[in-house]
C-alpha cells in the first residue's frame, strides 16, 4: 500500500476509444491489486476493473484543455484511455501505477491475496483437479516401454524439469545423467506423449551441446531407445524447430544440433519457428494495427501482412501437423527440441497433442495438456508474460499463440472442441492475471519452494466451477472428426488464418457476434433437453394411464402400439447426430442441369413435406432420417459438384489426404 | 447447335487446382447445347453452363496433353487435360463460340423449360410485386405519388413506366428535372421510410456532375467515394489471381488481398449505406443519392441503406423484392455488367456481386438478423449469371418487355421460395430485429473478412472440415420435433384421461415447453456476457461499452433536418464542372 500515492482522484474522464463517443465521467480509484474506474450518475453504477498484473505499459500524454491524458495498455489487450483534471494527480497516479504494476517479489502477487473463501480441503481439491500421473496413466503408462523415472526427484539433474519424468524402460540412470550433460540446461529427452494405438511417441528436449563435432554416447543412447521403445517403426524423426540458420549459430558456442552420422536411425528436420524476439517484435506491430482509430482497408492488411503474426502462427501449426502426422500416419516417434525446449517445442508438442487426442480438445483434457506440456515442464511463465519486474527482453508471447493456434483450429473445426472462445480469452487473461497459482514462476521447483499449493487457489477448479460457460453447444463428441486425429489442412490456404477479433480487439464491443450465437445455441440446447425431460414425464404418464387403462378393460392394444413408436421418435431425434450431416457442406449450387431430373427436386421437396406435415403418422420418423440423406445425396449428385465433392462420409478424409 | 465441333473426348482429365499432390480424375467430356459435362469413371458429373464460361484458355501441350483451363463467372476454375491436341482445339474453338451469344433469344432462359404450365408462369412472375411493395413503404400518401409521366419510357427508357414523385412534383418538373440529369434519370423516390416521428426517405437520381449548394435550397452536398466499374472490374481481377494462387505464403495472401483493393472497395459501398441510413433515421433528413447513371453505385448504395433500415428486406421474400426494386426496375444493366451477351468487355463489371458481398458482410456482423443465409446469396449469384431465368435479362424493364420475357421465360424467385427451406438460416431472429430496426454495422476494417465460401464455392478442399450450418438446422429440427411429440402426448393424455382432464390442464399450464430465459429474451449482441473474466467480486467490468443506441451522437452533431444529397463518386464530378 506504501506505493499508493493517490489513492481517489475524481472527475476522470473515461475515452472510447474507437468510437467517436462522449466519454464517460468518475472516479478513478487506486487499491492494492486494481485500477477501479466507477462512472458518475449511473443507475447501475458501471465499474472498470484493471489488475495491476494486467497493466504492461502506462504513458503519460501531452496535457490537454480538458487535463492530462494516461494511457494504460494491459496484457489481455484492453486499452483505457483517461484523462484526470490535475496534472499533479494525473503524475501521482503515473507514478503509483508504474510501481504497482511492476512487483518485484512473488508475494506482492495477487494470487497471495486473493481469497475464493474456501476452506483448507476445498482448495487441496482444487488442485488435485488436473493430475499428470493420471493423464500418463491414460496415455497407457507406464507399460512394457516406458516407465518413471525418478533421476530428478530432488530436481539434481535438471531443475527446470518437474520432479517425474517418463523415460524408455531400457534407459539407465547412467545414461540419464549423461546425455542431461550433453543439453542445454540438463533439460534430457523426456515423454510429452505417447499414442497408445502404435507405440509412437512425442519426446521433448532441449538442444545437443554438439558444437562443431562433439559426441555423447549416452545421448546417443538415449535417442535409440526412444527409437527401439516404438518398435514397429525403424527410425526417429528430430525436429529442431528452429529455423536452421539460428541452429547452425549455436554450434558456435558449443550447442547446435544433432548430426545424423552421429545418431543411428535418425532423420532430422528442421522447422523454422521464429524466436522469441522477433514473435514480441511481431506482436507488437500487430497490437500498433489493432491501435489504429479507423484503419483503412489497406492500413489494416498491410499492417497485418508486415506484422508477420499469422506467419508465425502458421509455422507452429505447420510443425505441429507434421509431428502429428508422423506419429499418426507413419507411426514414427519424434523428439522435439528448439535452443532450451521451453518455448517452441512446448508450443509445438501441444499442438501436436491437441492435432493427435481428442481428450485435449475436451475443457479437462485441455487444462492437462496446459498442465502438462507447459506448467510441469519448465514454461518461464514469470519471464514470459512478465509477472515481475524483469528483463523485458524475456517477456514473449508464446503461449498467447499457442492458444491462437488453437482458435484457429476451433475455426475450422467448429465442433471438435469442448470449449468455447471465452474459454481460450479466460485462460489468456489467466496467464497474466497472477490471480492464480498455476501459472507462477518458471519452474516447479520454484512453485513448490514458494509453496503455491497452499497459498494459492488452482485456476483449473475454479473455471471447473463455471465449466457451463465455456462450452461450446456445437461440439459432438461422435464426429468422425472429432474422434480421432484431426487432419488439419495442409495444403497453403493461407486465408485459413485469420485476424483473431474476438484477443486482440475484444474491448471493442459489438464486433463480435461469435459470443452471443454462443449464447443463443446454448439456450437452444438447454431447451432440447428440457424438452427430452417433459417428454419422457408424458411418456411415464401415459404408461402408467395406459396401464390403469388395461387393468380395467384389456383391450386397445393398437394404442399402445403407438406410444411404443412414440417413445422411439425420442431416441430417434437424438439420433440425429451421424457424421454424414457434414458432408452436406456448403455444396455448389449447380444451375439446373438437363440431367438434373425435376424428379429428383420434387421428391426433395416431398420430403420436406412429409417432415413438416404435422400429421405426424409417427412412423414418419424414420423419413425424416432418410429426408436429411437424401439432401446430401441430392445434392452430390445433381451435377455441379467437382468430382472430388464426393458426398461418402469419408470425403473429408478422402480429399485430406490427397493433400 | 452449328458451334459443336466434337461432341465427346475421351480420356479427359480433371485436375484439382489446389492440390498439392497431381493427382487427378479421368473421365469423358461432353459438349452439349448449353452445358459442358465432365462424367469421371465413377460416373460423378461435373456440369457447367457455358453462359457461366468467362474466359477459356489452352495452355501450352504438355506430355499428358493438352491443358484446357475454364474460368466461370460464378468463380469456379476446371482444368482440363485432353490427350490430343485437336481434340483440345475443336472444343476450345466450340466453347468461345457457345459462350458468347450475340442475341438475348439464344440465351438459356429461353430454351429452358421447368415443365410448368402457362398459369404457373404467370404466377410466378407475379410473385414479387413492386405496387404493393410501394404500399407497404406507406406510399402514395399525403406527400407522395405515383406518377405515370413516364408511361411509355418517354422520359427516361431506362427508367420503369411507373415512378413515385413528390405530389408537389408537377409533369413539367418532372420533365424539366430530367433534362437536367443524365440519361434522363431524375429523382424518384426509391426508399420511404416510415417510422415514429421520423419521415425521410431515399431517392436516387443521375448526375452529370454535382449539385452546386447556392443554386439548390437547403442541401447538403457529400461526396462518398465509391470507384467506378473499371476499377471494380480491376480489382476482382486481382482478387481473383490472388486467390487462385497456388499455394501463397501468409504474407503474400495478405498483401494479394490488400494490393487487390477489393476489400477496401466493399468497405466503401457499406461506408456509403452507413452514411444514407444515419442521415435518414438520426436526422431524419431525406436523401437523394446518385452517382453517374444512377444505376450501378446508387443502387448499391440505395439497397444496402434500404437493408439498414428496413428488416422486411432482410427476409427472404424481402431481399427479392429490394433486388427487383433497386437493381432490376431501376434498370442496373445486368446483361452488359455480366456479360451475357458477347459485348463491349469494358462495359463488364462487378457491381452486383459487390452488393451481396456486402451483405454477406453483415450477415457476419449479424448472425442473427438475417432470415436468409450465405447460400442464398451464392444462388442469386449463380442466377444473375446463368442467364438460366428472365429476371436478370436485359438492362431495362423497357427491353425485357420488347423481349416478352414474362411470357418467353420464368422467373427466378418462386423456385428459390419453393426450396427455401435450403436458404434459411437457423439463427434467424425476428424478435431481434422488429419491424423497422435499424441494423448499425460496424465498418472497421478488422470486420472485413475475404469471402471464401464465394471465391471457393467449388474448391472443396478448401472448406472447413465441419459445417455449423446444418448441424443448427437439425438442432432447431430436434426441438420442433420434440415440440409435436409432446402435443401430440398431451393430446393423447387428454384424450385417455377425459374424467381428471382438469388436473391435466393444470399440469399442462406448468410444464408447457420450459423455454430458457435466453430464448426469451431477443439475445442481441448488447447482452453480451462480458470476455474477460469476471474477478471475484460480482461486478461487470465494462471496457468500452458503446452506447446502445450509437446513432444518437450523431443527432447531437447534426441537428437540422434538411435533405441532403450523397455523390458517389470520387472527384469525377468535379471535373465535369
Amino acid at each position: 500500500m506504501e506505493h499508493i500515492r493517490m489513492p481517489k482522484v475524481e472527475n476522470v474522464q473515461l475515452l472510447d476509444r474507437l468510437s467517436s463517443r462522449k466519454a464517460a465521467l468518475g472516479t478513478l480509484y487506486l487499491t492494492a491489486t486494481h485500477v477501479i474506474f466507477v462512472e458518475n450518475g449511473s443507475e447501475t453504477r458501471k465499474e472498470t476493473w484493471v489488475l495491476h498484473s494486467q497493466i504492461s505499459s502506462i504513458e503519460k500524454q501531452a496535457t490537454t484543455a480538458s487535463g492530462c491524458p494516461l494511457l494504460i495498455r494491459c496484457k489481455n489487450f484492453q486499452v483505457i484511455q483517461l484523462v484526470i483534471p490535475q496534472e499533479r494527480d494525473c503524475h501521482d497516479i503515473y507514478i503509483s501505477l508504474i510501481r504497482l504494476a511492476r512487483p518485484v517479489k512473488y508475494e506482492e502477487l495477487y494470487c497471495f491475496s486473493f481469497n475464493l473463501k474456501l476452506d483448507k480441503e476445498e482448495r487441496e481439491q482444487g488442485w488435485k483437479l488436473v493430475d499428470l500421473n493420471e493423464e500418463y496413466n491414460r496415455m497407457g503408462i507406464p507399460n512394457n516401454y516406458w516407465q518413471i523415472s525418478d533421476v530428478n526427484r530432488d530436481y539434481g539433474v535438471c531443475d527446470s524439469y518437474p520432479t517425474e519424468l517418463y523415460v524408455p524402460k531400457s534407459v539407465t540412470a547412467h545414461i540419464i545423467v549423461g546425455s542431461s550433460k550433453f543439453r542445454s540446461r540438463r533439460r534430457f529427452p523426456a515423454l510429452s506423449y505417447y499414442c497408445k494405438c502404435n507405440n509412437a511417441s512425442i519426446c521433448r528436449s532441449s538442444q545437443p551441446l554438439s558444437g562443431f563435432s562433439a559426441r555423447c554416447l549416452e545421448d546417443e543412447q538415449m535417442l535409440q531407445a526412444i527409437r527401439k521403445a516404438n518398435p514397429g517403426s525403424d527410425f526417429l524423426y528430430v525436429v529442431d524447430t528452429r529455423p536452421k540458420l539460428n541452429a547452425m549459430a549455436n554450434r558456435a558456442a558449443g550447442k547446435g544440433y544433432e548430426n545424423e552420422d552421429n545418431y543411428s536411425n535418425i532423420k532430422f528436420q528442421f522447422i523454422g519457428i521464429e524466436n522469441i524476439h522477433v514473435m514480441r517484435n511481431s506482436l507488437q506491430k500487430m497490437l500498433e494495427v489493432c491501435d489504429l482509430k479507423s484503419p483503412s482497408m489497406s492500413d489494416f492488411l498491410w499492417g497485418l501482412e508486415n506484422s508477420g503474426w499469422l506467419k508465425h502462427i502458421k509455422a507452429i501449426m505447420d510443425a505441429g501437423i507434421f509431428i502429428a502426422k508422423a506419429v499418426a500416419e507413419e507411426g514414427v516417434s519424434v523428439l522435439v527440441h528448439c535452443s532450451d525446449g521451453w518455448d517452441r517445442t512446448a508450443q509445438v508438442c501441444s499442438v501436436a497433442s491437441l492435432l493427435l487426442d481428442p481428450y485435449y480438445r475436451t475443457m479437462k483434457g485441455f487444462m492437462v495438456l496446459i498442465e502438462k506440456d507447459w506448467v510441469s515442464f519448465g514454461h518461464k511463465f514469470n519471464h514470459r508474460y512478465g509477472n515481475l519486474d524483469g528483463d523485458p527482453k524475456e517477456i514473449s508471447p508464446v503461449i498467447d499463440q499457442f492458444i491462437e493456434c488453437v482458435w484457429q483450429l476451433m475455426e475450422q473445426f467448429p465442433c471438435a472442441f469442448e470449449f468455447n472462445e471465452r474459454f481460450l480469452i479466460h485462460i489468456q487473461h489467466h496467464v497474466y492475471s497472477c490471480q492464480f497459482g498455476n501459472f507462477l514462476c518458471n519452474s516447479q521447483k520454484e512453485r513448490r519452494e514458494l509453496k503455491i499449493q497452499e497459498r494459492t487457489y488452482s485456476l483449473w477448479a475454479h473455471m471447473w466451477k463455471s465449466r457451463a460457460d465455456y462450452l461450446n453447444p456445437l461440439y459432438r463428441s461422435d464426429h468422425s472428426q472429432t474422434q480421432g486425429t484431426m487432419h488439419a489442412q495442409i495444403a497453403p490456404f493461407n486465408f485459413l488464418y485469420k485476424f483473431w477479433s474476438g484477443m486482440y480487439n475484444h474491448f471493442e464491443k459489438g464486433l463480435h457476434p461469435r459470443q452471443s450465437v454462443t449464447d443463443y445455441l446454448m439456450a437452444v440446447k438447454e431447451e432440447t433437453q428440457q424438452l427430452e425431460e417433459e417428454l419422457e414425464v408424458l411418456q411415464e404418464r401415459l404408461a402408467n394411464l395406459q396401464k390403469s387403462h388395461l387393468n380395467g378393460n384389456k383391450v386397445k392394444s393398437k394404442q399402445q402400439d403407438q406410444s411404443k413408436q412414440l417413445g422411439l421418435s425420442t431416441s430417434n431425434n437424438s439420433l440425429a447426430n451421424t457424421p454424414q450431416e457434414y458432408s452436406n457442406d456448403l455444396k455448389s449450387f449447380p444451375s439446373r442441369s438437363p440431367s438434373q431430373g425435376d424428379e429428383e427436386d420434387s421428391a426433395l421437396i416431398l420430403t420436406q413435406d412429409n417432415l413438416k406435415s404435422s400429421d405426424l403418422d409417427l412412423s414418419a420418423n424414420s423419413d425424416q432420417e432418410s429426408g436429411v440423406e437424401d439432401l446430401s445425396c441430392r445434392s452430390s449428385s445433381a451435377g455441379g459438384c467437382l468430382p472430388s465433392e464426393d458426398s461418402g462420409k469419408d470425403s473429408d478424409e478422402a480429399v485430406f489426404l490427397a493433400v | 447447335m452449328e458451334h459443336i465441333r466434337t461432341t465427346k473426348v475421351e480420356q479427359v482429365k480433371l485436375l484439382d487446382r489446389f492440390s498439392t499432390s497431381n493427382k487427378s480424375l479421368t473421365g469423358t467430356l461432353y459438349l452439349t447445347a448449353t452445358h459442358l459435362l465432365f462424367i469421371d469413371s465413377s460416373q460423378r458429373e461435373t456440369w457447367i453452363l457455358h453462359h457461366h464460361i468467362a474466359a477459356v484458355e489452352k495452355l501450352p501441350l504438355t506430355t499428358s496433353g493438352c491443358p484446357l483451363v475454364i474460368q466461370c463467372k460464378n468463380f469456379r476454375v476446371v482444368h482440363f487435360v485432353v490427350p490430343r491436341e485437336r481434340d483440345c482445339h475443336d472444343i476450345y474453338n466450340s466453347l468461345l463460340q457457345l459462350s458468347r451469344t450475340a442475341k438475348y433469344e439464344e440465351l438459356y432462359a429461353f430454351s429452358y423449360n421447368p415443365k410448368q404450365n402457362e398459369s404457373e408462369q404467370v404466377k410466378g412472375w407475379q410473385l414479387i410485386d413492386l405496387a404493393e411493395e410501394y404500399k407497404r413503404m406507406g406510399v402514395p400518401n399525403d406527400n407522395w405519388q405515383l406518377s405515370d409521366a413516364n408511361r411509355d419510357y418517354k422520359i427516361c427508357e431506362t427508367y420503369p413506366r411507373e415512378l413515385y414523385v413528390p405530389r408537389t412534383a408537377s409533369k413539367p418538373i418532372i420533365v424539366g428535372s430530367s433534362k437536367f440529369r443524365s440519361k434522363g434519370r431524375f429523382p424518384v423516390l426509391s426508399y420511404y421510410h416510415k417510422n415514429k416521428e421520423l419521415n425521410a426517405m431515399a431517392n436516387r437520381a443521375a448526375g452529370k456532375g454535382y449539385e452546386n449548394e447556392d443554386n439548390y435550397s437547403n442541401i447538403r452536398f457529400q461526396f462518398v467515394g465509391i470507384e467506378n466499374i473499371h476499377v471494380m472490374r480491376s480489382s476482382l481481377q486481382k482478387l481473383l489471381e490472388v486467390s487462385g494462387t497456388k499455394g501463397l505464403s501468409v504474407n503474400d495472401f495478405l498483401s494479394g488481398l490488400e494490393n487487390s483493393g477489393w476489400l477496401r472497395h466493399i468497405k466503401a459501398v457499406l461506408d456509403a449505406a452507413v452514411f444514407l441510413v444515419k442521415a435518414i433515421a438520426v436526422e431524419s433528413a431525406s436523401v437523394l443519392v446518385h452517382c453517374s447513371d444512377g444505376w450501378d453505385r446508387t443502387s448499391q448504395v440505395c439497397s444496402l441503406g434500404a437493408l439498414l433500415l428496413d428488416s422486411y428486406y432482410r427476409t427472404i421474400k424481402g431481399f427479392m423484392v429490394l433486388i427487383e426494386k433497386d437493381w432490376i426496375s431501376f434498370g442496373h444493366k445486368f446483361s452488359d455488367r455480366c456479360g451475357h451477351l458477347d459485348g463491349d468487355p469494358k462495359e463488364i463489371s462487378p457491381v452486383f456481386t459487390q452488393f451481396l458481398e456486402s451483405v454477406w458482410n453483415l450477415t457476419e456482423q449479424f448472425p442473427r438478423a438475417f432470415e436468409y443465409n450465405e447460400a442464398f446469396l451464392l444462388q442469386i449469384h449463380e442466377h444473375v449469371h446463368s442467364c438460366q431465368f428472365g429476371n436478370f435479362l436485359g438492362n431495362c424493364q423497357k427491353e425485357r418487355e420488347e423481349l416478352k420475357i414474362k411470357e418467353k421465360t420464368y422467373s427466378l424467385w418462386p423456385f428459390l421460395l419453393d426450396e427455401q427451406k435450403k436458404y434459411q438460416n437457423p439463427l434467424y431472429s425476428p424478435d431481434f430485429s422488429p419491424e423497422l430496426t435499424l441494423l448499425e454495422p460496424s465498418t472497421v476494417s478488422f470486420n472485413f473478412k475475404f469471402w471464401r465460401n464465394m471465391y471457393h464455392q467449388f474448391d472443396r478442399s478448401m472448406h472447413p472440415r465441419q459445417s455449423v450450418l446444418n448441424l443448427i438446422m437439425d438442432m432447431s429440427e430436434q426441438n420442433k420435433q420434440l415440440e409435436e411429440d409432446i402435443k401430440k402426448l398431451e393430446a393423447k393424455i387428454k384424450q385417455r384421461n377425459g374424467q381428471s382432464a382438469a388436473v391435466l390442464v393444470k399440469e399442462h399450464q406448468q410444464s408447457v415447453h420450459p423455454t430458457p430465459t435466453a430464448l426469451k429474451t431477443p439475445p442481441c449482441f448488447k447482452k453480451e456476457q462480458p470476455l474477460i473474466p469476471v474477478n471475484d467480486v460480482v461486478r461487470t467490468i465494462e471496457g468500452s461499452n458503446t452506447a446502445d443506441n450509437r446513432y444518437s451522437e450523431f443527432v447531437e452533431e447534426f441537428s437540422k433536418a434538411e435533405p441532403a444529397v450523397v455523390s458517389l463518386e470520387y472527384g469525377v464530378a468535379r471535373m465535369t464542372c
